[in-house]
């Protein structure tokens, strides 16, 4: 029964996997912007520190928003 | 291939594409070495499922369920694997052996133990058990049983360590009040490399060859700073 059970949940799991990668390749490609904030203007204890990461993050978002939005306004 | 295109790389901002998310979509797992481990390299990749006949979890005991050393069995834990994955028992909890419903809770020779709750630093680190005696395993602990016409247990206790040094398993788990986890679904789904089975014994034979001589040095370090300490002691009793 147990060697059955780990069958099914493998081909189910195979299946899933199959139909999001299929999906996934039926759109267009688009970039997805990620950013990892080790430091955010404060430490662990709640004092301030001078290195803060979401200020060069946030740099980087805007560009990439505003050319998100110049290339729709370009489209249309 | 993955490819993800840097805009600041001391930060860590990039742009990966759409169609090579994998499922999840945390930086942290696209910036991980694991991209190092299942792009990069030359041997072919599997999900640990695909080379892996069975994971079981242990099952947690609270205190009063603990036995003594005479009437119970060892139930390893996390402090019973060292940082170089090999099993210690300087600190052992006991239990009852009549909590054991059955003996696919117990340990066997071959079966590969893994870490899966710690903290982000630890969680992940992997022993390989080569005990004949049968003992238990907590719920921090996942067993897994290598399909052996694929990979041997040792090569996935040396790949699974290698992940948890390269701070694999400190990107991809999940964090919660002072620990952190890798579910089983995620250990399922993780890539891993694998070589052929006279490669994996290959890069077994030279993981053990180290692991023997750093044993010998850390032994020859030990004895050299005892006897620098007898005389130093020798040198003041002397005054």
């Amino acid at each position: 029964m147990i060697i059955y059970n780990l069958k099914i949940n493998a081909l189910r799991d195979s299946l899933v996997e199959l139909y999001l990668l299929e999906k996934q390749q039926s759109l267009t490609p688009y970039p997805i912007f990620m950013a990892i904030a080790e430091k955010i203007g404060y430490d662990a204890t709640g004092r301030s520190i001078t290195e803060n990461d979401l200020k060069t993050i946030g740099k980087y978002l805007k560009e990439f928003i505003n050319k998100i939005n110049f290339d729709n306004h370009d489209a249309s | 291939m993955m490819h993800l295109n840097y805009l600041d790389k001391e930060i860590s901002i990039f742009f990966i594409k759409s169609t090579d998310i994998e499922g999840r979509l945390d930086p942290y797992y696209y910036n991980s070495a694991l991209q190092d481990f299942t792009t990069s390299q030359k041997y072919e990749v599997f999900k640990i499922q695909e080379v892996v006949q069975s994971f079981i979890s242990g099952f947690g005991v609270g205190r009063q369920d603990q036995a003594d050393v005479n009437s119970g069995i060892i139930q390893i834990r996390p402090t019973n694997l060292s940082q170089d994955g090999l099993l210690i028992f300087e600190r052992n909890v006991y239990i009852s052996s009549k909590l054991i419903k059955h003996n696919g809770l117990l340990l066997e020779k071959g079966d590969v133990i893994f870490n899966n709750t710690n903290s982000q630093e630890w969680v992940g680190k992997s022993a390989y058990y080569d005990l004949e005696k049968r003992l238990a395993f907590s719920n921090h602990i996942t067993v897994l049983k290598a399909n052996t016409s694929l990979i041997l247990p040792k090569y996935l206790w040396i790949i699974l360590n290698l992940y948890q040094q390269k701070k694999v398993f400190f990107s991809i788990c999940t964090n919660w009040n002072n620990q952190s986890g890798v579910g089983i679904e995620v250990l399922k789904s993780l890539k891993i490399p694998v070589p052929s089975l006279s490669e994996q014994e290959i890069i077994i034979a030279t993981y053990e060859d180290g692991l023997k001589r750093k044993k010998k040095l850390e032994e020859d370090a030990a004895n050299i700073f005892k006897e620098a300490k007898k005389q130093v002691e020798e040198m003041i009793l002397k005054l």
